[in-house]
C-alpha cells in the first residue's frame, strides 16, 4: 500500500469524473431553430418498428422545413435511443428534457415504456405523444401524455361485430402473444364476442419467442373454432399464417394490423394470405386520400419500403405539432392545450379528434387480402366513417 | 390420432435441431473445454448467409448451401483465434463471460449486416405438404429429421470410427498428452471449431425456412440447446439425439397436451429436474472430483 | 484490524470526490450514476458468491427483481411503510435464496452455471405470467419513493446520498466478512474445495451461506431501483441485467469490493462513452469485455494493485 496508489486511484477516479461531465453543457438553441425529442428504439430488438417512425419523423420534419419551418425559424427533431429497456427509455426521455429543453417529445410506441417513462412526464410538464397500445397507460390520466393510436381494446369491440357481420362465425377461437399487448387484446375480444353474442370455443397463448404453433392451431381446431383470431406481431404472424397452411388448416384467420406490416408480408406467399383477415389500425393510401397516396409512394421512394401505420402515425403527430407551433408557440402548457382539444384532424392515417383521456385514434378498419395476391383491399371501418 | 401424429413429426422436427445445436455446443464443451454462450448466435449468423445466399443467387440451393458452410468455416477459424486461444486455459467463468461478450458483438454485427427485420428463406424441398394418414406434414419437416439423422451419423463416423475422430478424443481428454502423443494440437482445435460453427451453421439454415430467423433470436434457440445438452447428457452424441428431441417434443406436446402458457416453463422444469436429480443427463458423464 | 495510512488516503480521496459527485457532473449523469451505484450493490453480493466463494451465479438479477417486487407488493399492494418495506423484502430475497440454494449448489461448475441461467428464465416466465400477482407485463408502478419523516429523497441529489449511504454500509459489511473467520473460508472453498472440506471447513455450509447472503444484496439492490424508478416490469431484470451484473464484477476485479463498485460504474457509462459509435457500439463493447478478460484477468482493480507493485521498492513501505 502506498500514497502513490492512492493519488493512483484518486486520479482514476477523477478521470472518469472527469468523462462525466464531459456530458454537462446543455445544448443551447441556436437562435433560428426549434428543436423537439423523440425517443425512439433504433438499436436493439424493437428497432424494427423503430425504424418505421424514425424515417417518419424524418420526413416530417424535412416537410415542415421545406414549407417554411415554424414561422421561419427551422424545425429540428433531437433524437434520443430506448433500445429495448425501460430505464433506457426514461433515461433517454430525461436527458432530452434536461440537454434540449423541448417543448414537445415524441414516446416510443411501447406501453411497457410508456408506462416507465409516464412520471417522469409528469414531473417534467412536458407535452407528448406516445402510441403504445395498453389502455393502462390512459388510466394514469397523464394531461401530458396524448395517445395518438387506437388503444388495445378497441379492436376487440370491432372484431366481435366483424366476426358476427362479415364472417359469420358462431364459434371462434382466440390466440395471443404472452405479453401486456396480446393479453390485454384477447382479454378484451372475449368480452366483446359474448357480447356480440358468440361463443369463444378456445383461447390458445404463446410466447413472444416461439417458433412452432401447431400445437395452438391444432388446439383451435380441434375445438370447432369457424374463426380464428391472432394478436401478434410480425415474425409470429407470418409463421402463424404460413403454419396454418403448413397443417391444412382452412379455417379463416383475423389478425392484428402487424399482418399488413411490410416485414411480414414480405415473409409469407398469396398462398399463406387466403382466407386472412386484419383489424388494421388503419388503410394508408388511396382510401385515406390523395394525401396519404402521396405519403405512401414518397416514403417508399426515399427509404425503399413500404410505410405502415404505426410509423405513418407519428408524421401526422408531428404535423399537428407544427401547427400547434405555428399558433401557439414554443409554449409547453399552450401546446398541451392544444392537443387537448385536436377536432376532426385528417392525416395521412386517419382522422383525429382527442378524448378526455387524451387518446386521439377512435377508428379501425377491417380488410382482406384479394386471393391469390398479396393486396389488400377495404372491407369497412370500425366505428363506420364519414369520411 | 391424426393430430397427434402432425404434433410427433414437428416435434421431432424441431427436436432434431435443438440436437445439432447441441451437438455444436457439446462439441465445443467436450473437445475445447469452452462453455459456448454463443452458440445461438452462431446458428443465426449460418441462418442469415443461407438467407442471403440464397436471395443473391436466386434459390440455387447448392451453392448457396456450399457458400454458408464455407462462410461458417471462415466463422469458425475466426472464433478460434479471437476466442479461443486468448481465452483457452483461463478459469471457467471467464470463458464463460468471454463467450457471452462475443456473442453480444456477434449479435450486433448480424444486426449491423441484415438488419433487424426477420430474413425469409425457402426449403430445398419447396413448401408443399404432404397429406397421409388423415394428417398433413410439411415436406420441409421429414427433409429436417432426414438429414440431421445422415448428418448426425456422419459426426458420430467421424468422432468414432475415424482417425481423426480419435485425435479429437484424445485431446479432449488431456491436451498435454495428446501434444506429447505427436498430435498436431492447435491444427485440431481450429478443425473443431469449424466443425462447432459448422454445425451451428447447418441447424441455422435447416431453421430459417421453419422460423424466420431474426438477429435476436440467438438467445433463445441457445437456451433449448442447453436444456437438451443437459438433459441428453454431456460428453455423448446419443445423448444431444435424445435431448434435443426430448426437449422439441416436450415443447410441442407439451403446449398441446398441458399447457401453451407455461410450455417453457414445463422444458426447464424438466432441466432443473434433470440437474438436480441426475445432473449427468440420459448418457453423459459423471461428475468426479479429482483431488 | 491495522489499516495503513495511505489506504486511508485512498479512502478519503474516492469519499470526498463521492460527496461532491453532484456538483461535479450533470443532472443526466447523476441519474446514470445513481443506478451505478444501485446496481453496484447487487455486484458487491456477487463479489461474495463468485469473487469470494467461486460459486458462478449468471442469475443475480433474478433476486435483485424478487427484492424488487417484494417491497413495490408490499407499499403498494398493503400500504407498508417503506421502512418495514425495505427490510422485509430483504429477508425474503435472503430466504429465497436460501432455499433456491440449497438444492442447487450441489451442482458446480458449468452445471451450476446453467442451472442459474434457468433461475432467469424462470423469473421472466413466473413475472410475466402471475399477472394477479406481479401486473404481468404491464408491470407495477406508483411505487412510492423513500423518505423519513416529512422529508422526500424525491430529488436525484438526495437520492444520490441515500443511494451512496446504503453502498457504503454494505461494502463495509462485505469487507468486514471478507476479514472474518467466515471470508477466509469462503476463499478457501473457492481455491480447494476438496482440500478445505478434508480440513473440517463446511465446504456445503459456506457455500450456501455466501449464497444467500449475494440473494440479499440484490434483493436490497432491487427494493432501492423500485423506489427510485417508481416503476418496475419483468423487462428490468431478465437476462442480460444479469449478465451485466456479472460483467461488472468481472471487468471490476471479482475478488474486490472497491473493483466490484468501479466495474459497476465504468460499465453503467459505458453506453454514454460509446454513444459516439452509434449502432455499432455493443460490437465494441462485447469486444472490449473480452480485451479486458484477456488482459485483465484480475480486472481494473488487479490492475490497479499490479501497478502498486511495480513501483521501486523504495517508494514502498515494507
Amino acid at each position: 500500500m502506498t500514497s502513490r496508489r492512492s493519488v493512483l486511484k484518486g486520479t482514476l477516479a477523477a478521470a472518469t469524473l472527469t468523462g462525466l461531465t464531459g456530458t454537462r453543457i446543455r445544448r443551447a438553441w441556436a437562435a433560428d431553430e426549434i428543436v423537439v425529442g423523440a425517443t425512439v428504439p433504433i438499436t436493439g430488438p424493437l428497432a424494427a418498428s423503430g425504424l418505421q417512425y424514425y424515417d417518419a419523423l424524418q420526413m416530417a420534419q424535412d416537410d415542415i422545413n421545406a414549407a417554411g419551418g415554424i414561422n421561419g425559424k427551422k424545425f429540428r427533431i433531437a433524437f434520443e435511443d430506448t433500445q429495448a429497456s425501460n430505464s433506457i427509455a426514461v433515461n433517454a426521455f430525461i436527458k432530452l428534457a434536461q440537454q434540449e429543453s423541448p417543448p414537445f417529445i415524441f414516446l416510443s410506441s411501447y406501453t411497457i415504456q410508456n408506462l416507465a417513462v409516464e412520471q417522469a412526464v409528469a414531473k417534467a410538464g412536458i407535452p407528448t405523444v406516445y402510441a403504445g397500445g395498453g389502455v393502462a397507460i390512459a388510466a394514469k390520466k397523464n394531461p401530458w401524455m396524448f395517445r395518438i393510436r387506437p388503444p388495445d381494446n378497441m379492436a376487440g369491440g370491432a372484431i366481435g361485430q366483424a366476426l358476427a357481420s362479415v364472417m359469420k362465425a358462431r364459434n371462434v377461437g382466440i390466440i395471443n402473444v404472452q405479453d401486456d399487448y396480446g393479453t390485454a387484446s384477447g382479454n378484451a375480444l372475449e368480452a366483446a364476442v359474448k357480447q356480440a353474442g358468440l361463443n369463444v370455443v378456445a383461447r390458445e397463448t404463446y410466447g413472444a419467442r416461439d417458433n412452432d404453433f401447431s400445437p395452438q392451431l391444432l388446439s383451435l381446431k380441434n375445438k370447432g373454432a369457424e374463426a380464428m383470431v391472432a394478436f401478434s406481431y410480425v415474425r409470429d404472424g407470418a409463421l402463424l399464417l404460413t403454419q396454418r397452411r403448413g397443417l391444412g388448416i382452412d379455417i379463416p384467420l383475423l389478425g392484428s394490423t402487424s399482418f399488413v406490416v411490410p416485414s411480414l408480408v414480405d415473409l409469407v406467399t398469396p398462398a399463406d394470405l387466403d382466407g386472412a383477415y386484419v383489424m388494421i389500425d388503419a388503410m394508408l393510401g388511396a382510401p385515406m386520400g390523395s394525401a396519404s397516396e402521396t405519403y405512401v409512394s414518397r416514403f417508399l421512394e426515399r427509404f425503399k419500403t413500404r410505410a405502415d401505420p404505426f410509423g405513418s402515425c407519428y408524421y401526422d403527430a408531428a404535423m399537428i405539432l407544427a401547427d400547434a407551433l405555428r399558433k401557439v408557440g414554443p409554449d409547453r402548457e399552450k401546446i398541451r392545450d392544444y392537443f387537448a382539444h385536436v377536432k376532426d384532424y385528417k392525416g395521412v392515417t386517419r382522422v383525429y379528434s382527442t378524448d378526455d383521456r387524451g387518446d386521439m385514434a377512435h377508428s379501425v378498419a377491417l380488410v382482406k387480402f384479394a386471393p391469390g395476391t398479396k393486396d389488400i383491399s377495404l372491407v369497412g371501418y370500425y366505428p363506420p366513417q364519414k369520411s | 390420432m391424426a393430430q397427434f401424429l402432425q404434433l410427433l413429426i414437428n416435434g421431432l422436427a424441431i427436436g432434431s435441431i435443438y440436437a445439432v445445436i447441441a451437438l455444436s455446443f457439446e462439441i465445443a464443451y467436450e473437445s475445447t473445454g469452452v462453455v459456448n454462450f454463443a452458440t445461438g448466435q452462431l446458428v443465426v449468423v449460418g441462418a442469415l448467409v443461407g438467407a442471403s445466399a440464397l436471395a443473391y443467387t436466386h434459390a440455387e440451393i447448392p451453392i448457396s448451401y456450399g457458400y454458408t458452410l464455407a462462410v461458417m468455416a471462415l466463422v469458425g477459424i475466426a472464433f478460434f483465434v479471437s476466442v479461443f486461444r486468448p481465452l483457452n486455459g483461463k478459469p471457467v467463468v471467464t470463458i464463460v463471460i468471454g463467450t457471452v461478450a462475443i456473442g453480444i458483438s456477434i449479435q450486433n454485427v448480424s444486426q449491423l449486416i441484415w438488419g433487424p427485420l426477420p430474413a425469409a428463406s425457402v426449403s430445398p424441398v419447396g413448401s408443399g405438404v404432404l397429406r397421409t394418414m388423415g394428417t398433413v406434414v410439411p415436406d420441409h419437416a421429414l427433409f429436417v429429421i432426414g438429414v440431421t439423422a445422415v448428418l448426425i451419423g456422419c459426426v458420430y463416423l467421424l468422432l468414432h470410427r475415424s482417425s481423426l475422430g480419435k485425435q479429437f478424443r484424445a485431446l479432449a481428454q488431456d491436451e498435454e498428452a495428446a501434444r506429447l502423443m505427436g498430435i498436431r494440437v492447435t491444427r485440431l482445435y481450429a478443425l473443431t471449431w469449424i466443425l462447432v460453427a459448422g454445425l451451428a451453421g447447418i441447424a441455422g439454415v435447416l431453421l430459417s425456412p421453419m422460423w424466420f430467423i431474426d438477429v435476436t433470436m440467438g438467445d433463445s434457440l441457445a437456451l433449448k440447446a442447453f436444456a437438451a445438452a443437459i438433459i441428453g447428457g454431456f460428453g455423448s452424441i446419443p445423448g444431444a439425439i435424445c435431448g434435443g428431441v426430448m426437449v422439441g417434443l416436450a415443447e410441442i406436446l407439451g403446449a398441446f397436451y398441458i399447457s401453451s402458457t407455461y410450455k417453457d416453463a414445463l422444458v426447464f422444469l424438466l432441466m432443473i429436474a434433470f440437474l438436480l436429480l441426475r445432473p449427468r443427463g440420459l448418457f453423459g458423464e459423471r461428475q468426479s472430483e479429482r483431488g | 484490524m491495522n489499516i495503513p495510512a495511505p489506504r486511508i488516503g485512498l479512502v478519503l480521496v474516492c469519499a470526498v470526490l463521492a460527496l461532491a459527485a453532484p456538483v461535479l457532473i450533470s443532472p443526466y449523469s447523476l441519474r446514470v450514476l445513481i443506478l451505478a451505484l444501485i446496481s453496484a450493490i447487487a455486484v458487491v453480493g456477487l463479489c461474495l458468491a463468485f469473487g469470494y466463494t467461486g460459486l458462478i451465479q449468471l442469475g443475480q438479477a433474478a433476486f435483485v427483481g424478487i427484492g424488487a417486487y417484494t417491497s413495490a407488493l408490499l407499499t403498494t399492494r398493503l400500504g407498508f411503510d417503506v421502512w418495514l418495506a425495505l427490510p422485509a423484502a430483504v429477508i425474503v430475497s435472503a430466504v429465497a435464496g436460501m432455499l433456491i440454494g440449497a438444492p442447487m449448489l450441489r451442482l458446480r461448475g458449468h452445471y451450476l452455471a446453467l442451472a442459474t441461467v434457468g433461475l432467469n428464465v424462470t423469473m421472466e416466465i413466473v413475472t410475466k405470467n402471475w399477472t394477479d400477482l406481479t401486473g404481468g407485463d404491464d408491470g407495477l408502478s406508483g411505487i412510492p419513493g423513500i423518505g423519513v419523516g416529512s422529508f422526500d429523497f424525491a430529488s436525484d441529489r438526495s437520492f444520490y446520498y441515500l443511494a451512496l449511504a446504503f453502498l457504503t454500509l454494505v461494502a463495509l459489511i462485505a469487507a468486514a466478512i471478507r476479514a472474518s473467520h467466515f471470508g477466509r473460508a469462503m476463499i478457501a472453498v473457492r481455491d480447494d474445495e476438496l482440500a478445505c472440506g478434508a480440513c473440517g471447513v463446511r465446504v456445503f455450509r459456506t457455500k450456501l451461506l455466501a449464497f444467500t447472503l449475494a440473494s440479499a444484496y440484490g434483493g436490497l439492490s432491487g427494493v432501492l431501483y423500485a423506489h427510485y424508478s417508481n416503476y418496475i416490469s419483468p423487462g428490468d431484470f431478465d437476462g442480460v441485467k444479469a449478465i451485466t451484473l456479472l460483467v461488472m464484477l468481472i471487468v471490476g476485479g471479482e475478488a474486490s469490493i472497491l473493483g466490484a463498485i468501479a466495474g459497476a460504474v465504468v460499465i453503467s457509462f459505458a453506453p454514454e462513452w460509446l454513444r459516439f459509435l452509434g449502432q455499432g457500439y455493443l460490437t465494441v463493447f462485447g469486444i472490449g469485455v473480452v480485451i479486458v478478460l484477456v488482459l485483465l484477468p484480475s480486472g481494473l482493480a488487479g490492475a490497479a494493485r499490479s501497478l502498486g507493485r511495480r513501483l521501486p521498492t523504495g517508494l514502498r513501505r515494507a
